[in-house]
């Protein structure tokens, strides 16, 4: 495929539109049909579960339009030259640059995937993109801040997120640089290449990228609030007594519920019968790896990539916060 | 693909001008969700013009993508169908059923006596905080105002749960904090009170560890109420 501009043919897509809105409205018709129809087919666990996922869906859409936004203006207003020109040209060093910019990304992942996507579309080399991906949802200032407030009187618990997750992303980033991780970011290489005029690249792009974004992340929450509903609530109980399991149920427990990172931290500190240093796993492995952020990643940078980089973030997050944990709590 | 987003941002105005977005995100969300829904709607009606008329330049597109929006792109529309279509309610008692007990962590400020020597306020969490963790025992004989809504224990016909979620981020890690009530008075599932009582303190050997404590509140009052505003408690 070559990554030149080509013109769309004028017939297709008007087919397409025109059956767009009319496919949506049958959609809509029959919702509402359904619904008046079937009312009390719809039990209480698919009533549950629908809670679950509006809930999710809704609290992640102002932080998925922050980064749609903050990407369609990096598409717009950056060029890839100006880009190049931050970052230190020596992956080594940019590596550890990027992960610190990524403390000027408030907002949870589901912003940073899409801008990292940007990043690479627009030049950046693989590792200080993924250094970026992996530091801005965990150590921005929104994220610090909650963490702070949830586990009052124990600042140490933010520095071991901070270092724990700092670290993890310049790990990955160092990791992921050089030709064979170029190869495997080439899907977001290839995105759609716009003309026209600042504002409409940045329409255009915003408008590709929520759906894309969106599109995933619903897939996220649904996988999310599916498996809430299956695991019974006394086997999560059951494990607090060996920290290792303990540790592994808290990876795991990051990876499905799929929760933004400027409020995971409460939800940890609503776990108390798990150590800190478990919890901290849980805060440290989450805004790396979960349901969610794995879907926005097959679809930015492809399924190839997230398959290799997903596990490989969780065993690189899980060794980082137990140190932190075994060294700093 | 452009009805997506306009459906999906009435959708969430929707939500937001009845209050019910309550039931799913906190009240803090508001501003956010609010601006969102302007952004994703103003998107929406821009693919929609842009789409539909030859607006001066026509966009290039690679052949990787398909058109104008991507295919993954349909999928966005699940949560407007989902709300439209299963009208998705707060978290209730079977919502309660199916989850485990919140636990009340520790660092909680003695109980301040309520505004005039009526009642204290409090909230199910902060109740339950103070039961567990409060040393100087400032629950004992301090007349408190619950407010909660009922679950109905059928091995236990003598009294109810009064109930309240706790939530930190989002409905979906909701968690029901929960208080014994005796009583026999018949009460309707998820029906809202307002409960007067007293904290029955537990025997000298205290709550268990296991994670059975019951907290239990010696009522004096029980008044049904409207469901508040917002029917979920958070932590902070």
């Amino acid at each position: 495929m070559s990554e030149g501009i080509s013109v769309a043919a004028v017939d297709t897509p008007k087919r397409r539109r025109v059956l767009g809105p009319e496919l949506l409205a049958a959609i809509l018709v029959l919702t509402v049909l359904a619904r008046a129809l079937a009312g009390e087919f719809v039990g209480d666990r698919m009533r549950l579960w629908s809670t679950l996922f509006v809930s999710i869906a809704f609290q992640a859409l102002p932080f998925l339009v922050l980064g749609v936004i903050v990407s369609g203006l990096l598409a717009a207003f950056v060029s890839p030259a100006a880009l190049a020109r931050v970052l230190p040209s020596r992956p080594a060093l940019a590596v550890p640059v990027a992960g610190v910019a990524g403390m000027a990304l408030p907002g949870c992942e589901c912003g940073s995937v899409p801008i990292a996507g940007r990043l690479v579309a627009n030049g950046a080399a693989a590792g200080p993109a993924l250094a970026f991906l992996l530091a801005a949802p965990a150590i921005n200032p929104v994220v610090l801040i909650s963490t702070a407030v949830a586990f009052p009187g124990q600042p140490v618990v933010v520095v071991a997120r901070f270092a724990a997750s700092l670290a993890a992303a310049m790990v990955m980033g160092w990791l992921f640089a050089g030709r064979s991780a170029e190869a495997l970011v080439e899907q977001a290489r290839r995105r759609t290449t716009v003309v026209g005029s600042k504002w409409r690249v940045f329409a255009d792009t915003s408008a590709h990228d929520l759906l894309h974004a969106g599109g995933y992340l619903v897939v996220g929450a649904a996988a999310a609030s599916t498996l809430r509903l299956i695991v019974p609530p006394s086997v999560l109980e059951a494990v607090t007594g060996n920290e290792v399991v303990s540790i592994l149920v808290m990876a795991t427990l990051a990876v499905v519920l799929s929760i933004c990172s400027e409020a995971d931290a409460f939800v940890a500190a609503g776990l108390p019968q798990f150590s800190l240093t478990s919890r901290l796993v849980f805060l440290v492995v989450g805004p790396a790896v979960d349901l969610k952020l794995v879907a926005l990643q097959s679809g930015v940078f492809g399924r190839r990539f997230a398959m290799r980089f997903a596990p490989i973030s969780l065993v690189v997050t899980i060794a980082a916060a137990t140190i932190a944990g075994l060294v700093l709590l | 693909m452009a009805g997506v987003l306009l459906g999906t941002a009435a959708v969430v105005v929707r939500l937001i001008l009845t209050g019910e977005f309550t039931w799913f995100v906190q009240r803090q969300m508001l501003i956010p969700l609010a601006l969102a829904a302007v952004f994703v709607a103003v998107l929406g009606v821009w693919m929609w013009r842009s789409g539909s008329g030859d607006s001066g330049t026509e966009p290039a597109h690679h052949d990787h993508d398909h058109g104008d929006a991507p295919r993954v792109g349909w999928l966005f529309a699940l949560p407007l169908v989902i709300v439209l279509g299963v009208s998705p309610t707060q978290l209730g008692a079977f919502a309660a059923e199916s989850s485990s007990g919140w636990v009340p962590q520790s660092n909680v400020e003695p109980l301040q006596p309520g505004a005039l020597g009526g009642p204290s306020e409090l909230r199910i969490s902060e109740f339950l905080r103070l039961a567990f963790w409060d040393e100087t025992r400032s629950l004992e004989g301090a007349p408190v105002r619950l407010t909660g809504f009922v679950i109905n224990d059928d091995e236990r016909p003598d009294g109810f749960w009064l109930t309240r979620f706790v939530v930190s981020c989002c409905a979906a890690d909701g968690s029901p904090a929960q208080v014994w009530v005796p009583t026999d008075q018949p009460l309707a599932d998820e029906q809202w009170l307002e409960v007067e009582g007293e904290w029955d303190p537990p025997g000298l050997e205290g709550y268990p560890d296991d994670g059975s404590a019951v907290v239990v509140l010696e009522p004096t009052a029980i008044t049904p109420i409207e469901q508040p505003a917002e029917p979920y408690e958070w932590p902070f």
